[in-house]
């Protein structure tokens, strides 16, 4: 495991956790919704609007040129976290994965697909990357297929190969669930899709914090992802394509900066990635970001991968003590990332989570914007536990003993 | 409709989880009700969760058995809670007096006045009273207020649809334990 040094060293990289919540020592568990933010991604916030907020582009004075230079630094230290050639590929800031999907939606979706088409998702897929396609589908005719979950809600390699098929255009599916932290079988997934010609892109909302990403290796058209997930701002977020395929992509939005020429009846387009930040982007945003995909790179996202695989380790061997606990998703250690979903039988997950919030603890409850998985599991909501690179095994065994506690109360 | 003025659960040290499971003991959910021949009225949804409370008018009976509404939950403590004391004060008085108490229960839990008072009617028992002001005490958790008037709102619209008896008065119906 990440040496205790490490650790120690990290936590105190983020302020947050000095507080403390219902008087307790604060054990955040809601990473899987937003992780905290490190005083390091603080800084470079406060620094902007200290100290150069100007607007970026077309500002012929200092403070605007140094706005522009923090801006485009950003989106080059985008490249490096993803592992981008900018000769190949491209980030688009966008406001976070939901507007990233859309954008696909809009600008590639709606003027490419038509009934013949099918587009391949999943019962797990977060509502962001179901309810846009749901659109897609009924304003363009295309259909929209699933690939098949086992009763623990993962994939297998024939449910995939029966989906995805010669009319499939696109196959958009998460790279981890939010509910389960099932990984699913990337490759198997990009295999199929590119033996018949179909376009891939990955919800990453919930992968790209806790894992290394090298775009080319992989190998998907379109990944999104979230900055306030990676301990960044919220608010900023971005969309990887390949850059072929967004120079054919129709703007998604419209006004300035993403113009070459506007005449009164016709206007012409910006070159990537202008084309499609219409507006003034979140400069902030964008920086914040990039100190945050700064501060994991120094970290390590390999360290931080291995941390949280030992952490899952010792999650599963302690839940698995308590019978009245019910675990959703993969048994396999290799197969899920940090985050556990669950219910206590007989025990509303909305009492155990305030009942946690009173011990310190915090949780998410709910049915965690995936309604489709929840009728899949048969529930209407879960416990969900999810960790990031600060997490401790001792906050881990506080949470279990709080878990014993309230379910005593509560039986 | 009377007001109480002196109430322990106004008392801002209360700690509302104590008091939830207060309710959550006295409310426990009993076994699964016979629905069958009852006209659903209406369903509300939070959408936060997916938690769920319909409303249904129980089948009149031979011998003649006056409609009575049932709240359904699927829910969490505070919700089952909430709904079946609904469940229970709402065949204690006249079915105007029985909406203007829905919006009262919701005006206090909602509003953003936390000096709010409910008008308890006088009808009312003393132990019902008492955990209806209990009930209260979700105002302090911001994130459940939504799960303590899910089941008032569901009883809300289904008192518009039910059409009242000669007399005004929606019926009594047995203790359920």
């Amino acid at each position: 495991m990440t040496s205790s040094t490490d650790i120690i060293g990290i936590r105190s990289d983020f302020p947050a956790l000095n507080g403390t919540m219902r008087g307790k020592d604060l054990v955040y568990f809601d990473n899987g919704a937003t992780s905290l933010k490190p005083q390091i991604v603080m800084d470079a916030l406060d620094g902007y609007y200290r100290e150069y907020s100007a607007n970026i582009h077309r500002g012929v004075y200092e403070m605007s040129e140094r706005a522009t230079a923090a801006f485009d630094r950003a989106r080059e230290t985008m490249y490096r976290f993803l592992g981008v050639d900018p000769e190949k590929g491209e980030v688009i800031f966008t406001r976070g994965t939901t507007e990233s999907i859309n954008l696909v939606a809009y600008a590639w979706g709606m003027n490419v697909l038509g009934p013949e088409d099918e587009i391949v998702l999943t019962a797990m897929e977060h509502h962001s990357n179901i309810v846009p396609w749901q659109q897609v589908a009924r304003r363009t005719g295309a259909s929209l297929r699933f690939i098949p979950l086992t009763e623990e809600g993962t994939l297998e390699e024939d449910g995939i190969t029966a989906t995805i098929g010669p009319r499939t255009r696109l196959v958009a599916i998460t790279g981890m669930s939010n509910v389960t932290g099932y990984v699913p079988p990337l490759k198997t997934i990009r295999r199929e899709a590119r033996r018949h010609g179909a376009l891939v892109l990955l919800d990453g909302a919930q992968y790209v914090s806790h894992h290394p990403v090298d775009v080319q290796d992989l190998d998907c058209d379109f990944l999104a992802f979230s900055g306030h997930k990676l301990c960044g701002p919220t608010g900023i977020g971005g969309l990887y394509a390949r850059r072929t395929l967004l120079e054919q992509m129709e703007p998604f939005h419209f006004g300035g900066d993403m113009i070459r020429e506007v005449h009164l009846r016709e206007s012409t387009w910006a070159n990537v990635p202008e084309k499609f930040e219409a507006g003034t982007p979140n400069i902030a945003g964008a920086i914040g970001m990039a100190a945050a995909a700064e501060y994991l790179m120094n970290v390590g996202m390999e360290s931080i991968a291995r941390h949280e695989r030992e952490l899952n380790a010792y999650m599963y061997d302690a839940l698995s003590t308590l019978d009245y606990v019910t675990l959703y998703g993969p048994v396999s250690d290799s197969e899920r990332g940090g985050i556990f979903s669950m219910n206590l039988e007989g025990v509303h997950a909305h009492d155990v989570g305030s009942l946690l919030d009173q011990q310190g603890v915090a949780v998410r409850t709910g049915f965690h914007c995936a309604q489709p998985l929840m009728a899949h599991f048969g529930i209407t909501g879960t416990v969900r536990a999810s960790f990031y690179l600060y997490n401790t095994p001792d906050e881990i065994d506080l949470f279990v003993r709080a878990l014993e506690r309230l379910y005593g109360i509560l039986r | 409709m009377r007001e109480r003025e002196s109430l322990e659960s106004e008392d801002p040290s209360t700690e509302w989880r104590e008091l939830l499971i207060s309710l959550v003991k006295r409310y426990h959910p009993g076994e699964r009700r016979d629905l069958s021949g009852a006209t659903l009225l209406r369903r509300e949804v939070n959408r936060s969760c997916g938690d769920t409370v319909t409303v249904y008018r129980r089948a009149e009976e031979s011998p003649p058995r006056e409609p009575v509404l049932l709240l359904e939950v699927q829910g969490c403590a505070v919700c089952k809670a909430s709904a079946a004391i609904a469940e229970k004060v709402l065949p204690l008085l006249p079915a105007t007096q029985g909406g203007e108490l829905c919006r009262d229960v919701l005006r206090c839990i909602e509003g953003k006045d936390p000096g709010d008072r409910l008008r308890i009617p006088s009808e009312l028992p003393e132990d019902l009273a008492r955990d209806l002001l209990d009930l209260l005490a979700v105002r302090r958790a911001p994130a459940r207020r939504r799960c303590a008037t899910l089941g008032w709102e569901a009883a809300l619209a289904a008192l518009a649809l039910t059409p009242p008896d000669p007399s005004g008065t929606l019926p009594r119906h047995e203790t359920r334990e």
